[in-house]
This record gives structure tokens, C-alpha cells and sequence, in this order.
């Protein structure tokens, strides 16, 4: 008759242990970020399957939900140009409202890979979280001036002069620092 | 669990040290490629990093991350309708017994190497979580996000399916 069902499955698992690549580990550990982010649950697709256990279909219907409420909020989904008119707003609405320092690089992290999912190629510097005039994201519109969010999550529209000098101003306090 | 919760570094080093042969070995035997089973090896661990706080205390650090696992698999073939998964490597078929015996172990393993893959998924992950990924049933169901009654139907499906098709 041969071997049982559950025999033949631990040798096939056996059989199956095929070698990792030796390197997989450190490309993996390369990624854990500076500070795990402690994101407010159910902001992705992920969060929303793993952390709700609904069905396909009821899962389908909270994304388009949400899809309609940032449709509505963001206009349409165009990305560029003047959509970001208000960082600070835009931050506060995303991430609740109440951003307070101790969750705020994961809402920010999290808002600078959104820009970067949406191709505006944006820059983070996470070491600005809190800090008044020091720029914490900024991207590039399509009229070639920049959007800066500032530490405090004020918002500013620069050209790309101002943005090199807010970066030397950056530079200068670090130095001090 | 703690510290890995606390956002400590080098709880989520070890964390990638103790899992990730495991969760690559998951993807394979779920049928992804070599190459896509270490890039949704490295997708589940990013996801981990993104929902740490939905590691809950009392539940096992094993079923949180292979139902991240189980999801961005899943995702990945809802992803690619044209999605076919990929055979099964089982160069070192164990050598026991005498010749004659290790020909029909062979021929029994194709077989069930090719049964399962042709499982559909839901059933198929059932078989890879318990039998060769060996989680307890508690913890393979959670990893498959269904309960354990639910879970143990599909096991029992997938061994009745997979009888008929090995043991003839």
C-alpha cells in the first residue's frame, strides 16, 4: 500500500528544505528602519487583512471606502502640483488629527512612502521631527519649485535657492548641535 | 516580544535570524520561484516592521508573521492572474530502504509533490502550515486567518484529495 499520507508529506518536507541564500538575512536586516514605526492599525491594505480577519469581500468594501474618502479628499487623485497645498493639513487629516511627537515619524514615514508609491520622489529627514524650520519632507512640484514639511508640519512652497539654503541653515544648526 | 514591541533593533535582528529560512521555505513549498519567494520573504518582514503594534501580547511570534506571510502571498497571486506556481525542488529525496522500495518512495513523492501543487491555495496552505511548516493546528489556523474548525475542514479536504491521488 505504501507509506501513510502524513509519512510521505514529512519526507517531501524533508526533501523540500531546499538552502537559503547565505545573504538573505543581511538584505532583510538592511531594512528594519532606524525606529520601528508604531503605526495606527488599519492604515494599509495589510493591516486592514491581518488585523480585521474579514472576508475578501468585506475587505474589499473598507478599500473602497477609503479609496472614495481620500478620492474625495485628495480631488480626483491628482497627485502633483497643488494637491499638497497644506502639509500640515494634510498630515493631521491622514494620520487623525492629533499627531503628537511620540507617533509622529512613524505618520510622517509612512506619508514620505506614500509620496514615494506615488513616484514624487521625495526626501525625508527623519532627524527633524519637532524641529521648527528644519525640513522634514520635501518634493518636487511640476513647476520645479519645491513643497517643504517643515518639523513642526508648517508647510512652505520654495524654489530650489531657498531649499539649499534651508539645508545649509539645516546643516549649520546640526554642526552646533 | 517586548522589546521587539518597544521598537528595539536587535529584537527585530534576531527576529529575521530565527524566521526567515522558514518563511522563504514557506513561500517555496507555497510554489513561488526562488527569486519571488526572497522578494515576499523581504516584503513580509517590511510588512512586520510596519504592523508591529499589532503584535499582540500572548499570541505566538511564529502565527503573527506567517499570516503576514500567508497575506502578501496571497496578494502577490491575486496580483498575477497568470500566476503559476513553480515545481517543488526535491533533489535529495532521502535514501532509505532498499532499491526497489526507494523507486516506489520516488514515484510516491512525485506524486504527491505534483497533488499538491495542483491543490487550489486555500487548501494547499492548510497542508504546507501544519504538515510542513509545522505549526500546531492553533497556531497554523491563525497563520491562515480562519478558525480552527474551519482550518481542520480544509486539512482534512486536502488529505482526502491527496490520498486519492497518491495512495493508488
Amino acid at each position: 500500500m505504501g507509506e501513510e499520507i502524513e509519512n510521505l508529506l514529512a519526507k517531501l518536507t524533508d526533501a523540500t528544505a531546499e538552502a537559503v541564500r547565505p545573504g538573505l538575512a543581511s538584505d532583510i536586516k538592511q531594512q528594519i528602519p532606524p525606529r520601528l514605526a508604531l503605526h495606527k492599525s488599519g492604515t494599509n491594505t495589510i493591516n486592514i487583512m491581518v488585523d480585521l480577519r474579514v472576508s475578501k469581500f468585506a475587505a474589499a468594501a473598507v478599500i473602497i471606502i477609503a479609496m472614495a474618502l481620500m478620492a474625495h479628499f485628495f480631488g480626483n487623485g491628482d497627485f502633483s502640483g497643488n494637491m499638497y497645498q497644506d502639509g500640515k493639513a494634510i498630515v493631521k487629516h491622514f494620520f487623525g488629527g492629533d499627531a503628537k511627537e511620540a507617533n509622529l515619524w512613524g505618520a510622517a514615514s509612512e506619508f514620505y512612502g506614500h509620496l514615494s508609491h506615488k513616484g514624487m520622489n521625495a526626501v525625508f529627514y527623519d532627524g527633524s521631527i519637532g524641529q521648527k524650520e528644519a525640513v522634514l519632507i520635501y518634493w518636487r512640484l511640476a513647476d520645479g519649485n519645491y513643497k517643504v514639511i517643515f518639523g513642526d508640519l508648517s508647510t512652505k512652497t520654495v524654489n530650489a535657492e531657498e531649499l539649499i539654503s534651508l539645508q545649509s541653515q539645516m546643516l549649520q544648526k546640526n554642526r552646533k548641535k | 516580544m517586548a522589546q521587539l514591541k518597544a521598537g528595539d533593533r536587535t529584537a527585530a535582528a534576531e527576529l529575521v535570524e530565527m524566521y526567515y529560512q522558514q518563511i522563504y521555505r514557506y513561500m517555496r513549498r507555497l510554489g513561488h520561484s526562488r527569486q519571488i519567494s526572497e522578494d515576499l520573504t523581504q516584503e513580509s518582514f517590511f510588512q512586520a516592521w510596519c504592523c508591529i503594534n499589532q503584535l499582540r501580547n500572548g499570541r505566538m511570534l511564529s502565527s503573527w508573521l506567517y499570516s503576514i506571510a500567508t497575506n502578501i502571498s496571497r496578494l502577490y497571486q491575486r496580483r498575477h492572474k497568470d500566476y503559476e506556481t513553480t515545481e517543488l525542488k526535491s533533489e535529495d529525496v532521502p535514501d532509505i530502504n532498499d532499491a526497489s522500495d526507494n523507486v516506489s518512495l520516488d514515484e510516491q513523492l512525485e506524486r504527491l509533490k505534483m497533488s499538491l501543487e495542483n491543490l487550489p491555495i486555500k487548501l494547499k496552505e492548510t497542508v504546507v502550515l501544519h504538515y510542513m511548516q509545522q505549526l500546531v493546528i492553533s497556531d497554523a489556523a491563525a497563520a491562515a486567518g480562519v478558525r480552527e474548525g474551519t482550518f481542520k475542514r480544509r486539512l482534512n479536504r486536502a488529505l482526502e484529495i491527496l490520498r486519492g491521488q497518491v495512495m493508488w
